[in-house]
């Protein structure tokens, strides 16, 4: 379902013809894009021409601070900004950072209070909260009927215990609460209430509400994303102020967007509700950074139809994303990370321990060849075949040839021509010991370290592209389609991908490019991210309601004639459009944006032998209109 | 919460219904769906989703004889069913998985080995299929004799597998359910205890209306667990229907799903594959969880029904009396089976190298389809002996007869004697002109109908 005439009539009300809209006719905005990544800060800096199209004006680099990200963040920003651009005509500037990442992986972040109401099921007490969770006896069922009602004077026990304990940020969570929502607001009320009470500055955080967060059904998932999303809530609050106070100062008016684990972005108003969504925010805006760096009509890979699988090539790690038909997929439940599963919408993407500077190491007789942690299986029969190599999974520091401690594929890269990086020498004295242990030159060893680290890479694409595309085959209809498509090409982007990209495709026999910008493919991503949103409608006719999960709205069916699944999916596609809007930049092109079902299910619920009523489910997603990338100076 | 690696093929067929209102119907595992997600069990890490496939025509002509044909009988959704039972047995045999759960509609055990329409919401016997498939394998593979023991534990008789396996010695059917006088199929009393080939491996457990948890535990440690112990099956395969649930609307049982968790917690199953159970927003959420939880080895002391009274479901003291008396008797005759299959024969008047002869009326009730069976099984004291099988059918009202199909069934452990007379007389009926004519030939592994090998 299509929403372009309204977007369009908006923009063409700014007085400038589409058609003939150049740089010249008006004043370009410009978006300012930055990735605050493991190792560095990219910056780039767009400027829309046209609606819907951009050039790249400057780009800029420097070490990320992980103890002070907002200075990398604002050196970057000043570096691109330092050349003759006017803050003000930047229109908006968008961030992928690591600072929700950083602090669950590093436990950084505050004590949570978790109140479940997990109703009959699964025994929470294995969910591994241990006493950071108070079990209410308040639940609903599987169409959201209440079964036990909540009780206050429990709530007042339970928050008592959880303070006691420790805890100072809360959330709730209920088993069903994407069907009602209404147990978890009236806990998060009382709880509001009672950090009221508690003097100091924990009295104004917001509590956390599990059905906030998605409207997908996985209760220990969304119970694990209410608890990063409480204990990160408060840092991110004090970050966007200080985002928004830093950029005051350099007389930045435009507003600010986090991009989120899903390639899109979010307002710092959301950000400071929900900033799990913010969590590996990082490798989605490297595909969608590579995304729009190869696609088009000339791209080698025919625009990305079929299968793409997405590399970002690191130092440390490889992650492997995959666009199918142009379009990235998504993780079937969501992000995982601190060891929890969450229902964080995000890109799909798998991390090996696979990069230019991994660490090569000999094995013992015995252990089979591997890279990143996967077997392999060496190119190179013969001598090559008895070495065990081992690559990987972790950085020891940079390569040898830079004064690091052990060699790395980096070295081999140098030692072999194919890079220019440090001291050749260094390099090629970080070999020796591999090229004995093997019985070669150094360079038959670089070559064998090559060789395997391609393998490993090809393996990971491949096991990747199998687990992106187990799907549930719940209708016939499913079962008749027949297997995914094989992988139709690869994009390789960051440091070395240019030398191992290309061998990639040739190993596993199909086109691959590594696009002009791959280096700051990252904080383009993050420039052309625009908001996105989901709708889950729930419809329950026979009790006369639907509910949009993912706002808690749970609205009366029109009285009147049969609610059919036509109708709820209008209903879905205009809930996700409106939360979209909602989050629209202000004086910039609204990106045509459409929104389309990408879940419904419709069921006839019989009693005895006469239906009763439908329950449908229909869940819809905005779809942004990618941006085209003026490929015109990237060289 | 680590535990044996479980796989789950689910599939609950959002696209195919028996009629709109029809118990077995779209919405049938929506809300199992919703609980299972809910619960988060696709998290567990050592559950595996395993992808259904269609059962192919050879994979379900080994176990059935579909007239007129299995290409033109046996559509889509039944053999998605069946191919998913098949996916999970050979991930089970090949260890990928060391349990499966089959949760997939349409269900199979009413289906007899003739088919001439469906019965008890059943067309093809998944079950059987998916069996027949690991026999064919493990043999295959290692020459080796598969033993099985099928443990049925829906609230109607497993009349379909029952048929399928009466008379295969290496099969153990033991079937608990609602007694027949009260209930759809009507059969399933004690005294069926299987054919001269295989006498005793057909248990039958009626048990009376309102049996509950303590009931169905009882027989489990009491009868079903040493059976088990004594026959030594290769593989425990359950036919886990849930319509001994207290809140089912097809049946009269108190069972809960903290009886089914605990039923599969005792049974062990290595692979529990769906059959009936229509209450599905009372007891399948709940049922399925608590048998999932329970063959992944997961606490299930919190799965429970919103609405469960253990106060209003306690088991009436005269109803766990019969229970004792029942398993006691069947006791008896498991020991002296061999025995009985003797005094039988003599009570029959036949012996070795004899015919044994039955008559049997079958109904299919989902297509208002009458039946009438001519049987005749050769007493062989060197194999299971072959079967010769007349079948007459007619729809009943306007439509009236279908073709009469004339069927051998040689079993894979045929002895020359046997397959000698397995082929006189399909050469004898296809001399004649019969146009349906239908053979099993077991030890070769192919099925022909009317002249064409399936």
């Amino acid at each position: 379902m299509l929403d372009r005439t309204s977007d369009n009539s908006r923009w063409m009300g700014d007085g400038v013809s589409q058609a003939g809209a150049t740089a010249g006719s008006r004043v370009a905005p410009l978006i300012a894009g930055i990735d605050v990544g493991g190792t560095f800060t990219n910056a780039v800096l767009l400027e829309e021409s046209e609606p819907g199209r951009v050039s790249v004006l400057s780009s800029a680099r420097c070490p990320t601070d992980h103890e002070h990200l907002l200075d990398s963040v604002l050196g970057a920003l000043d570096e691109l900004l330092s050349s003759r651009v006017p803050a003000a005509r930047v229109a908006r500037v968008i961030l992928s950072t690591t600072l929700s990442t950083n602090a669950i992986v590093e436990g950084k972040h505050d004590p949570v209070g978790l109140l479940a109401m997990p109703g009959p099921g699964r025994n929470w007490e294995e969910f591994g909260f241990g006493q950071k969770l108070a079990a209410l006896s308040a639940a609903v069922d599987h169409r959201g009927r209440e079964l036990t009602p909540v009780r206050p004077e429990e709530v007042e026990r339970a928050f008592g215990r959880l303070w006691q304990t420790g805890a100072r940020v809360f959330a709730v969570c209920g088993k069903f609460s994407v069907r009602n929502p209404e147990p978890e607001r009236a806990v998060a009320a009382q709880l509001a209430r009672e950090l009221a009470g508690q003097a100091g500055e924990w009295a104004g955080v917001p509590v956390t509400m599990g059905h906030q967060l998605s409207g997908v059904l996985n209760f220990p998932r969304r119970l694990n994303t209410a608890y990063w999303n409480a204990a990160i809530l408060r840092q991110q609050r004090q970050f966007n102020q200080a985002v928004r106070q830093a950029l005051q100062v350099r007389g930045i008016q435009a507003p600010v967007y986090i991009v989120k684990a899903d390639g899109g972005t979010m307002s710092l108003d959301d950000a400071a509700a929900r900033p799990v969504e913010a969590i590996l925010s990082g490798p989605a805006a490297s595909i969608m950074g590579a995304q729009a760096l190869a696609g088009g009509a000339d791209s080698p890979l025919g625009g990305l139809a079929g299968a793409v699988a997405v590399l970002d090539i690191g130092g440390t790690t490889t992650d492997v994303g995959v666009l199918l038909e142009q379009k990235p997929l998504f993780a079937r439940y969501g992000a995982e990370i601190g060891g929890r599963g969450t229902v964080v919408r995000a890109l799909f993407t798998r991390s090996f321990g696979l990069g230019g500077d991994s660490v090569v190491r000999v094995e013992a007789a015995g252990a089979g060849p591997q890279a990143g942690g996967v077997p392999v299986v060496s190119s190179a029969p013969g001598q090559a075949a008895a070495a065990r190599l081992r690559i990987g999974p972790e950085r020891m520091g940079p390569a040898a040839c830079l004064g690091g401690p052990a060699p790395t594929p980096t070295d081999a890269m140098v030692v072999l021509g194919l890079l220019k990086a440090g001291d050749p020498q260094l390099a090629e004295r970080a070999l020796h010991p591999i090229a004995a242990a093997l019985g070669c030159t150094p360079a038959g060893a670089a070559e064998e370290i090559l060789s395997q680290v391609v393998g490993g890479i090809c393996q990971a694409v491949r096991s990747t592209y199998r687990q992106v595309m187990e799907r549930p085959l719940y209708t016939i209809a499913q079962v008749l389609a027949g297997p995914p498509p094989p992988i139709a090409g690869i994009v390789g982007i960051g440091g070395p991908a240019a030398v191992l990209v290309p061998r990639v495709g040739a190993r596993m026999g199909v086109p691959a490019i590594v696009p002009p910008l791959a280096a700051a493919a990252n904080a383009l991503g993050a420039a052309i991210s625009q908001p996105t949103a989901v709708a889950t409608v729930h419809v329950d006719t026979e009790n006369g309601f639907y509910t949009v999960a993912e706002s808690g709205q749970r609205e009366q069916l029109p009285p009147g004639g049969r609610f059919t699944l036509e109708r709820a999916r209008e209903v879905a596609c205009q809930w996700a459009l409106r939360r979209a809007r909602a989050l629209e930049p202000q004086g910039l092109a609204p990106p045509t944006r459409e929104a389309e079902v990408v879940e419904e299910q419709s069921f006839s619920v019989v009693r005895g032998s006469y239906t009763v009523g439908q329950v449908m489910l229909v869940r819809a997603q905005t779809r942004p209109r990618p941006y085209v990338v003026s490929k015109e100076g990237l060289e | 919460m680590s535990g044996p690696k479980v796989g789950l093929a689910f599939f609950p067929a959002f696209d195919w219904a028996i009629s709109p209102t029809h118990p077995e119907r779209e919405e049938r595992l929506l809300y199992t769906r919703d609980q299972i997600e809910e619960e988060g069990l696709w998290d567990l890490p050592n559950l595996v989703r395993l992808q259904p496939r269609l059962a192919t025509d050879h994979e379900i002509a080994r176990v059935h004889i579909c007239v007129p044909t299995v290409q033109e009988e046996v559509p889509t959704p039944h053999r998605v069913a069946a191919g998913a039972a098949v996916v999970s047995g050979m991930a089970v045999l090949e260890g990928q998985v060391e349990r499966a759960f089959v949760l997939v509609r349409p269900p199979g055990h009413h289906a007899h080995r003739v088919v001439r329409g469906q019965r008890g919401f059943c067309l093809i016997n998944n079950e059987a299929i998916m069996i027949e498939a690991l026999r064919r394998a493990a043999l295959a593979r290692d020459g080796r004799r598969l033993r099985v023991a099928i443990v049925d534990t829906d609230a109607h008789h497993a009349d379909g597998s029952q048929d399928i396996y009466y008379n295969d010695p290496d099969i153990l059917h033991i079937c608990i359910h609602q007694d027949g006088r009260t209930l759809y199929p009507g059969t399933g009393f004690v005294h069926e205890l299987g054919g001269p080939g295989a006498y005793g491996l057909t248990i039958n457990v009626p048990v009376p209306p309102y049996t509950g948890d303590e009931g169905l535990l009882y027989i489990m440690d009491n009868l079903v667990r040493p059976l088990l112990d004594d026959f030594q099956p290769d593989l425990v395969v359950n036919g886990a229907g849930q319509d001994n649930h207290y809140s089912d609307p097809l049946t009269n049982m108190m069972v809960s799903a903290q009886g089914y968790a605990q039923l599969t917690e005792k049974l062990r199953p290595d692979i529990v594959v769906l059959e009936g159970g229509y209450s599905v927003e009372g007891a399948l959420p709940y049922v399925n969880v608590g048998i999932l939880l329970a063959l992944a080895g997961q606490d299930t002391g919190r799965v429970r029904e919103p609405d469960y009274d253990a106060g209003a479901l306690r088991q009436a003291p005269q109803v766990t009396e019969y229970i004792h008396r029942l398993v006691d008797q069947i006791r008896q005759i498991w020991e002296h089976r061999r025995e009985l299959a003797e005094e039988n024969l003599a009570k029959l008047g036949v012996g070795p190298n004899q015919w044994l002869e039955r008559q049997r009326t079958i109904y299919y009730d989902t297509d208002d389809i009458l039946e009438e069976q001519d049987e005749a099984i050769r007493i062989c004291p060197d194999c299971s002996g072959v079967r010769i099988i007349r079948s007459a059918a007619q729809r009943q009202g306007i439509a009236g007869p279908l073709p009469t199909a004339h069927i051998v069934v040689l079993p894979p452990d045929a002895c020359p004697a046997c397959r000698q007379k397995a082929e006189e007389r399909y050469q004898a009926w296809r001399a004649k002109g019969e146009k349906y004519v239908y053979l099993q030939d077991g030890p070769d592994d192919v099925s022909y109908q009317n002249g064409d090998s399936v």
